[in-house]
């Protein structure tokens, strides 16, 4: 069994699924209440669906790009997951989960090529292509980018964790292995034809920010 | 059995991971951006909420790994869930969490200025009750009043904190972030009464118990700026003048509230002058001062530790899932929600 998380968008997602199948999925939405609501969902319906479930043998968190705070809260709440129950942490691009439901939806299609894309504020857009062709590949992204995107453009997929913890586990049982992700476009990577992510599918549990942090020093309004 | 409690401290720049069992220290493993953060010459949030999300596993495997603990062993998890820069906290209680989780075990969400008065009990036993504490960092400058399971906020900064003052009084003359160690240093070959710089707030009743230090700051770069005074003479007489207002204010809390325990936390009261003058001045008065040693006054996990092993030992109820992240937590609370 794979446990999904997902927090790159307002809305929490928590699922389990593996190779026979998904079995569970919670969602609770709130752009700022990622934190307050992962906890609640893993308690009310993850952890009774665990009880004399197989075991857990990875836990999968999505690695965005989606908004910065939100995001690591998924991430960072699945870390100390796979911690205690000691087994490996995965990331999963969320554009790429999100472009795994659109091509499961366009199975047995003409081969086509897509665009993902989940809003990234500032009248941009979080992006990545895809083409689908038996298999699906990335063909470029994810990047953040104010430009008009080509068609056909899906946007703000909503991320189903079980489907996820699904195509995980067929990626573990495949044999694929997590890749790092390159710090400094992570970082940087705002230009479509140098950013390089790897072609995936699994990764370390490094957010994908895309953007470099606003430098700001912070208000000392504490007590 | 005392408890292994895991602690956890994310609320500024640095990433703290600790291990207490019972009232003992087992691990306070520390992973700090400030280096990171000295390019900008101060904490900037999303540099210090991204070095957390890269640091917390690593930090967690190395805590259990000094504490010679599993995290199979662990009872419970405290986390800070404020006051703090709330991009950082967040990273430090969902993690808090997801252990909790996975482990089946209770979480406490904490108040970091508690934390900072209970890490005392690792060094010098049970805290006495009721206490006096000031807890000054480059984070928070406050006075409370701890008595039972009950915080009272006496004081506080109006404008910026002690450590913040520290470091902005380093950049004016001449010496790198963060400031508190190196204008130690530099005091030490300094005169303290070269220049006369303002206490504000000394004698104002509305402000018995607040600082202020914007207005000494503003003094420091006049005299930096109009005369020619060695640096190390200003170095010295600005922390002599932080330390007098903060002593002084300290020492009246304790006699008003009729207190003869004060403990001091937070980064600033690493500074050698803070405490030997609140050293001085607490015998002179009959009062009991304890200070943590360095390390465990400035920001790390071990304090939450001690807080959360302190909670279980008053049977404290543990936090409910649901529970926020906050940067304005209400200071009157140990547990968040209670
Ligand atoms: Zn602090």
């Amino acid at each position: 069994m794979i446990l999904a998380v997902d927090t790159s968008s307002a809305v929490t997602v928590l699922g389990l699924g593996d190779a026979t199948g998904p079995r569970v999925r919670a969602r609770a939405e709130g752009a700022r209440r990622h934190a307050e609501e992962i906890d609640t969902l893993f308690a009310s319906a993850i952890a009774p669906a665990l009880v004399g479930a197989p075991p857990v043998r990875a836990v999968a968190v999505g690695i965005g790009p989606g908004p910065y705070s939100g995001l690591r809260v998924g991430i960072a709440f699945g870390i100390g997951l796979a911690r205690a129950w000691g087994v490996p942490i995965l990331g999963v691009c969320s554009l790429d989960v999100r472009a795994w439901q659109v091509a499961d939806s366009l199975a047995g299609s003409e081969p086509m090529e897509f665009t993902v894309a989940t809003d990234a504020r500032r009248k941009e857009n979080y992006t990545a292509r895809y083409r689908l062709d038996g298999h699906l590949e990335r063909v470029w992204g994810p990047v953040v980018s104010a430009d008009d995107l080509p068609d056909p453009v899906h946007r703000d997929v909503e991320i189903d964790p079980a489907a996820a913890a699904v195509r995980v586990a067929g990626f573990i049982d495949d044999g694929c292995v997590p890749q790092p992700v390159d710090d400094e476009l992570a970082v940087h990577g705002s230009d479509a034809s140098t950013f390089a992510l790897g072609p995936g599918p699994l990764f370390l549990p490094t957010p994908l920010y895309l953007r470099q942090p606003d430098i700001t020093i912070a208000g000392l309004a504490a007590p | 059995m005392s408890a292994v409690v895991l602690g956890i401290e994310t609320s500024c720049d640095e990433t703290g991971v600790g291990v207490v069992i019972g009232r003992d220290l087992a691990a306070n493993v520390l992973s700090t951006s400030i280096e990171e953060q000295a390019r900008f010459g101060g904490v900037v949030p999303e540099v210090a909420s991204r070095a957390h999300v890269d640091a917390i596993g690593p930090v967690i495997d190395e805590a259990c790994a000094v504490a010679g603990v599993s995290l199979r062993d662990i009872d419970a998890i405290a986390v800070t869930a404020g006051p703090g820069l709330v991009g950082s906290l967040l990273v430090g209680v969902s993690a808090a969490k997801g252990l909790a989780a996975g482990l089946g075990v209770d979480v406490y969400g904490v108040n970091h200025l508690a934390a900072h008065v209970a890490v005392d009990e690792l060094q010098h036993g049970e805290l006495p009750d009721p206490l006096i504490a000031l807890l000054v960092s480059g984070g928070h400058s406050s006075l409370l009043l701890m008595s039972g399971s009950k915080v009272e906020p006496l004081g506080s900064t109006l404008d910026d904190a002690a450590g913040e003052a520290f470091d902005k009084v380093a950049r004016l003359i001449g010496l790198p972030f963060p400031g508190g160690p190196h204008i130690d240093r530099a005091a030490e070959l300094g005169r303290p009464d070269a220049v006369a710089f303002p206490r504000a707030l000394a004698h104002d009743p509305d402000h018995r118990y607040d600082f202020s230090f914007s207005g000494l700051k503003t003094a420091v770069s006049r005299v930096v700026r109009e005369q020619r005074i060695d640096p190390a003479d200003v170095a010295a007489s600005f922390q002599e003048a932080v330390a007098d207002v903060l002593t002084r204010k300290a020492i009246a809390a304790c006699r008003d509230h009729g207190v003869d325990h004060l403990v001091l936390g937070g980064g600033v009261a690493a500074n050698s002058r803070l405490r030997a003058l609140a050293q001085d001045r607490a015998d002179a008065a009959g009062i009991h001062l304890r200070v943590p040693r360095a390390d465990l006054c400035t920001d790390n996990g071990a304090m939450v530790a001690a807080l959360g092993a302190r909670l279980i030992r008053q049977q404290a109820a543990p936090t409910e899932p649901g529970f926020p992240a906050t940067s304005t937590f209400d200071v009157h609370r140990v547990l968040i929600g209670d």
